[in-house]
């Protein structure tokens, strides 16, 4: 129970400094708009193509909205040095991690929410008869790769080139989580039946599951000081 | 991948082919070579400054 | 002593690569399909087993390091890092001038191509990580992290790229290394195998030397200061 509320301490905590400016969401939910908008350039979206290369555009789209945000995460920790006093705090460091994570979840959720908005409405595409298996796949996608990311962001923030260094550390291990988001979403928006791109959402969730217990373990060595 | 008995050749195309296989085998030591040389130019390297050091730190010592 | 240790090492792992070459060039027979190219494989498939003992080395030194913070447990993986960045690279050279005579095409997304890169990647962001941490004193437990992740990470990435290619299949390449080899061909391949390890062992040695020269300089720059301030 203790640890759920320091969970929730540290989510809520996020959520307060975020409200406060909303840097975080802005700046994510605009890149994630402009990224669509770029795409526009790449291809004519008539509707087989636009089905066949959707699935991918959005999950890349989503993945460097998701560097963006793992950034800024731990880049506003260092201000008042916020993560030295979180660390000497005497609570669990994997309680940090999840709290912290949370709140990626949650602000990059809502980019992916305004991003596949601006698909739906720019390259006339409903989501709306897929949402029902579409939405699930991305929100356990997304919590694979929000897991693998805020571990990451944590330990970019102790890198000088870190804007650089996150992706570049993140991509590779994100690799399946991506894939498998992709392939799921491709299964869903053209209407398969859920059978055919199960596989896909276990290996995601799975993913999930395997690096969220990892980095919760692992979390008190990213925090620690020398 | 089968085994053929005698080997065959077929000039032209063998040169042809030999070509990727003296640039693999060129490229592998290539890269070999150029790591040793690098590792003992950092080894070399660090040896001086740390003759110099013990070198500062023996005068300090005899003059402290 | 260690000088005489060094060079027996070097003598070794000599002998041996010429042991492994004389095999595959004289020893091995030319292969149906693909002629003398395919000779390649003889150092493209070792230097990928290598690669893979490298970064299972960086794994459990990684471990190791987090568990009792032993300095000889970083440089341990800091050396087979690098070391394996080095064999990685190799395997991404050979693979292509390979498969450009072989299969007409400099590089496919297949399974075991893609899991190449990646393995790559994870070995070059592993390398930047440890150049490019700030406060030196975090660097070893960072890159430890990453090691750790990093390695949980391929059996995931190679699970999910294979399943992947299987939805899209590519040009397959290659009969694979184990797949009906003639004995000779097999004996050549281990002896390769094993004359790459070698290798690896010997460069491992001279690069974990080299970062404990690094730190025995690290110590006597702390002990100077220490003498200057105290005079």
């Amino acid at each position: 129970m203790r640890s759920l509320k320091i969970i929730l301490a540290i989510f809520v905590k996020d959520l307060r400094v975020e409200w406060r400016n909303r840097e975080t969401l802005a700046s994510v939910c605009v890149f994630g708009i402009l990224e669509v908008f770029l795409f526009n350039f790449a291809f004519e979206p008539g509707r087989e193509e636009t089905l066949r290369l959707l699935p991918g555009l959005l999950w890349i789209s989503f993945a460097f909205a998701g560097v963006l945000c793992f950034n800024r995460s731990f880049a506003l920790e260092r201000e008042n040095a916020c993560l030295e006093g979180m660390a000497l705090a005497p609570v669990d460091p994997g309680l940090i991690y999840l709290g912290k994570m949370l709140a990626n979840l949650l602000f990059l959720g809502i980019a992916e929410c305004v991003i596949v908005f601006a698909t739906g409405l720019w390259y006339n595409f409903s989501f709306v008869p897929s949402l029902k298996w579409f939405a699930p796949i991305t929100f356990v996608g997304t919590v694979g790769y929000v897991a693998v990311g805020t571990t990451f962001g944590a330990v970019a923030a102790n890198i000088h080139m870190r804007e650089v260094m996150l992706p570049v550390l993140q991509f590779p291990v994100a690799v399946p989580v991506l894939i498998a988001g992709i392939e799921a979403s491709t299964g869903a928006l053209k209407g398969d039946p859920p059978s055919s791109y199960l596989s896909w959402i276990k290996l995601a969730a799975g993913f999930a599951v395997i690096f969220i217990v990892l980095s919760y373990l692992l979390f008190e060595y990213v925090l620690e000081e020398s | 991948m089968r085994f053929d008995g005698p080997w065959r050749f077929d000039s032209l195309r063998t040169n042809v082919l030999n070509k990727y296989l003296f640039l693999a085998f060129s490229a592998l030591w290539a890269i070999f070579f150029l790591y040793a040389w690098t590792l003992s130019r950092r080894q070399a390297r660090l040896w001086r400054e740390l003759e110099e050091l013990k070198g500062k730190l023996g005068s300090v010592r005899s003059t402290g | 002593m260690s000088k005489i240790l060094s060079s027996v090492h070097l003598f070794v792992t000599l002998a041996w690569m010429i042991v492994a070459f004389w095999m595959i060039f004289l020893y091995a027979p030319q292969e149906l399909t693909m002629g003398e190219v395919q000779r390649i494989f003889y150092i493209h498939a070792p230097s990928g087993w290598v690669a893979g003992t490298a970064y299972g080395i960086v794994f459990l030194a990684s471990v190791i390091y987090l568990w009792k913070r032993s300095p000889i447990a970083d440089d341990l993986a800091h050396a087979a890092g690098e070391v394996g960045f080095v064999f990685c690279s190799c395997l991404l050279v050979t693979g292509p001038l390979w498969a450009k005579p072989a299969w007409g095409i400099w590089w496919t997304w297949d399974a075991r191509l893609t899991l190449t890169f990646v393995l790559w990647l994870l070995f070059v962001s592993y390398l930047m990580l440890r150049s490019y941490v700030s406060s030196p004193g975090r660097t070893a437990t960072l890159a430890a992290v990453v090691g750790i992740i990093g390695f949980v990470d391929v059996p995931i990435d190679y699970m999910a790229i294979r399943w992947w290619r299987t939805q899209h299949p590519q040009p397959v390449i290659a009969g694979g290394e184990g797949s009906g080899l003639d004995p000779r061909m097999f004996l050549t391949f281990m002896v390769c195998v094993g004359a790459f390890h070698c290798l690896f062992s010997y460069f491992l040695v001279q690069r974990f030397r080299l970062a404990r020269t690094r730190r025995e300089l690290g110590a006597l720059r702390r002990a100077l200061a220490i003498r200057l301030s105290e005079d």
